[in-house]
């Protein structure tokens, strides 16, 4: 048994889980300037409507392939609900003012959103089983490991790569770029900034709602599980730099290895690794890692 | 100037005059909650979380207080005054939840508050039933410190806590594994989690010194993710792991554990859970579900817990988890105390105090078994462990455990006056 290799494999199962959700956090913080704390709740929405879509329409039992293609379609079913809705109607009145103006609105929008996941599905707990069950477990360095998170660890790296041609490769991501870079003189270019703004949106809520699909079957699906994600998602994305996904990416690894190295010497500190770290990488380099110094403009 | 200061006087005089008044207003003695004459209803406020990652927890414990209020009513009130509820939810902050305590008393006019399952809620609020001389009667609170930390004239626990789960945790775990070498914990960071953790360590430590602690694990309060920590206790196998975690993240745990083997290599030791949870679990597990009142009493010999089973059921087609039999337990222990009172008095209606008095030191019956109300308003009663079989009831549908011990109740509870870890230190060590 290689305790090395057993935190390794621990930290890529959180770092990918957590990936799927910074990413999108991060995205729309680069893109439209908000910190999205709705994001925790965009998570639980995504879990609800695969559990729901999967207990629903099939009663809970359906063949092994059909329940990722549930999972899969839950995420842009909601993120296409909740998206175009969420910033057309309430962020997009904000983006001019103060940040804290953003952080107000999200955190308002979640706990509405929170709400109304009750007033939808109830209190009581939703589950997800099979594609969890489905792939049972895997040996490795000696003890054994539920095969599914693996998956989680695919798609991370699908959306990761995803991201990166999107921004890199396609006229849209240009034209992102130009946005995050400067907003008016993207105006200015004739670039449809209020379009662009409400494509990223979606695609982070489609992120976020994509993490919480493929959370559900691993845990209870009730309410309350949006907070869970939402407090280790900003810490990653400060580390990594507001905006950056490659930061995202460097910062869920790097706090997947720290938490798992904790929890295997020193599990005491297990839940204060990540803050520490925040706290060491803000106070060295407070943009974080790959995040843009941002000049003052007068 | 003269008729400057003339004004300035009168104005004086008027808030002096106005000091005065409510300083005599407030002066006056509240009368206790309840008043001596003989109440047309008596309103009962029940607070339990409606939402959030506590309300599946307390369903069954709202469910329970609707069907016997219902039932006492029916049966024509107790001594003839018919019950009122209030539901409010438990959710929020500590500091809302006592000033909701402080609207239930003074503007709804409650007579009684049971309910509170968070252990800061219930601490918070037992100082504030004291001052506004409020019966408050917590029906799941679990935290041990309760009535150890402070003395309350106004506030009951009419169920077991923490130490009586733990203590006899660790006994079970002695007597199905006597050759016990190594235990590990894993539990949420909160004062529930690291109590438990604590009263169980020291129990086993005490009457086996030689066993070794390999594992401290401590989550996240309803934690999900249990990968680093699954795979650290499967690397050092510990014979026994400990863990109080209820909700969703017992349920995660369950999943995720059950699929890496977790429960093969170890004997996992739950003090609590629902009996969803119960049903998830493989083959061989400890479990408690605190006290699992669906076999104990047995319904088979018990009528009373038969008729409470069979009548949940019937209501909402479903048997009810262990916070349905502890809001039993406190309702039906109010009925006690003020049918007492009653009755001491003479037939004529009690004040709240006469109903205090008459709950200390009492034992009622309930669909669990006899529950007794201690002179530090602590109630005490026997525990019970048993193991999952993967059996279900044939007859009531809930899962069976088998290879189950009853703790007697002075076995596992500290005794008045006490300090738990003091009580627990002073056994005599085995060899």
């Amino acid at each position: 048994m290689d305790t090395a290799t057993i935190i390794a494999v621990d930290g890529l199962v959180y770092a990918s889980w957590l990936f799927i959700v910074s990413a999108g956090l991060t995205f729309i913080f680069g893109v439209l300037r908000i910190l999205n704390i709705a994001h925790g709740s965009i998570y639980a929405l995504g879990a609800y409507m695969g559990a729901y879509l999967g207990n629903a329409f099939l009663g809970g039992r359906y063949p092994g392939a059909l329940s990722y293609v549930i999972l899969l379609v839950s995420a842009p079913l909601v993120g296409v609900l909740v998206g175009p809705v969420l910033e057309r109607i309430f962020l997009r009145h904000i983006y001019d003012k103060d940040e804290v103006v953003g952080l107000l609105t999200t955190f308002a929008l979640f706990l509405i959103l929170e709400d109304g996941i009750k007033l939808v599905w109830g209190i009581d707990p939703y589950f997800i089983d099979t594609p969890f069950s489905l792939l049972g477990n895997i040996p490795i360095a000696g003890i054994s490991y539920a095969v599914y998170p693996f998956v989680q660890t695919g798609i991370a790296i699908v959306i990761g790569t995803g991201l990166w041609l999107l921004i890199n490769r396609t006229r849209f991501g240009r034209q992102v770029t130009s946005v995050i870079a400067d907003r008016e003189i993207s105006v200015a270019m004739g670039i449809n900034v209020a379009r662009i703004n409400t494509v990223a949106f979606t695609i982070g809520a489609f992120l976020a709602a994509l993490g919480g699909a493929f959370a559900a079957p691993m845990i209870s699906v009730e309410p309350g599980m949006g907070i869970e994600v939402i407090v280790p998602a900003f810490a990653v994305v400060a580390i990594g730099g507001l905006g950056s996904i490659g930061g995202a990416a460097l910062g869920c690894i790097l706090v997947g290895v720290l938490r798992a190295a904790a929890v295997h010497f020193f599990p005491e500190l297990e839940m204060l690794v990540i803050y520490v770290l925040m706290f060491v990488v803000l106070v060295f380099r407070p943009q974080g890692f790959f995040g843009a110094v941002r000049l003052r403009r007068i | 100037m003269k008729t400057e200061m003339r004004w300035h006087r009168f104005y004086g005089a008027l808030a002096l005059l106005t000091l005065v008044v409510f300083a005599v207003v407030l002066s006056v003695p509240r009368d206790a909650a309840m008043a001596a004459a003989k109440p047309e209803r008596l309103k009962i406020a029940i607070v339990q979380f409606l939402s959030g990652a506590g309300a599946p927890h307390d369903a069954s414990a709202v469910n329970t207080a609707k069907l016997l209020a219902e039932k006492i009513n029916a049966d024509g009130g107790i001594d003839g005054v018919k019950l009122k509820l209030l539901i409010v939810d438990e959710a929020g902050s500590t500091a809302d939840k006592v000033t909701e305590f402080r609207r239930l008393v003074q503007d709804e006019k409650v007579d009684a508050v049971i309910g509170y399952t968070s252990s800061s809620h219930c601490l918070a609020v037992a100082p504030v039933a004291d001052e506004l001389k409020t019966l408050t009667i917590s029906a799941i609170c679990a935290n041990y410190r309760l009535f150890e930390q402070g003395k309350y004239k106004y506030m009951f626990r009419t169920s077991a806590h923490a130490v009586s789960e733990n203590v006899s945790a660790a006994l079970y775990v002695l007597q199905m594994k006597p050759d016990l070498k190594t235990i590990a914990g894993l539990n949420y960071d909160y004062a529930y989690g690291r109590d438990s953790w604590e009263i169980f360590k020291r129990t086993i430590l005490k009457l086996k010194p030689d066993v070794k602690v390999v594992g401290e694990l401590w989550v996240k309060f309803l934690a999900g993710n249990y990968s680093a920590e699954i795979s650290k206790l499967l690397s050092v196998k510990p014979d026994v792991i400990h863990s109080v975690n209820w909700g969703a993240g017992l349920t995660a745990l369950i999943k995720q554990g059950k699929t890496r083997g977790l429960f093969d290599k170890s004997l996992v030791v739950f003090t609590t859970g629902l009996l969803s949870q119960a049903k998830a679990l493989p083959k061989g597990v400890a479990f408690s579900g605190r006290g699992y009142h669906l076999q104990f009493s047995d319904p088979r010999k018990n009528p009373g817990n038969r008729a409470f089973l069979e009548a949940y059921k019937a209501k909402f087609g479903k048997m009810p988890d262990y916070t349905g039999t502890y809001m039993a337990q406190a309702i039906l222990g109010l009925k006690a105390a003020v049918e007492r009172a009653v009755r001491i008095k003479g037939g004529a209606w009690p004040t709240t105090e006469e109903i205090i008095a008459a709950f200390e030191s009492s034992g009622y019956d309930t669909p669990r078994g006899p529950v007794f109300i201690r002179a530090d308003h602590q109630a005490i009663t026997d525990s019970m462990w048993g193991l999952t079989s993967g059996k279900i009831d044939p007859v009531f549908g809930y899962p069976v455990l088998e290879k189950m011990r009853v703790f007697p109740a002075v076995q596992v509870n500290t005794p008045l006056g006490m300090k738990t870890l003091d009580w627990i230190d002073s056994w005599p060590s085995r060899k």
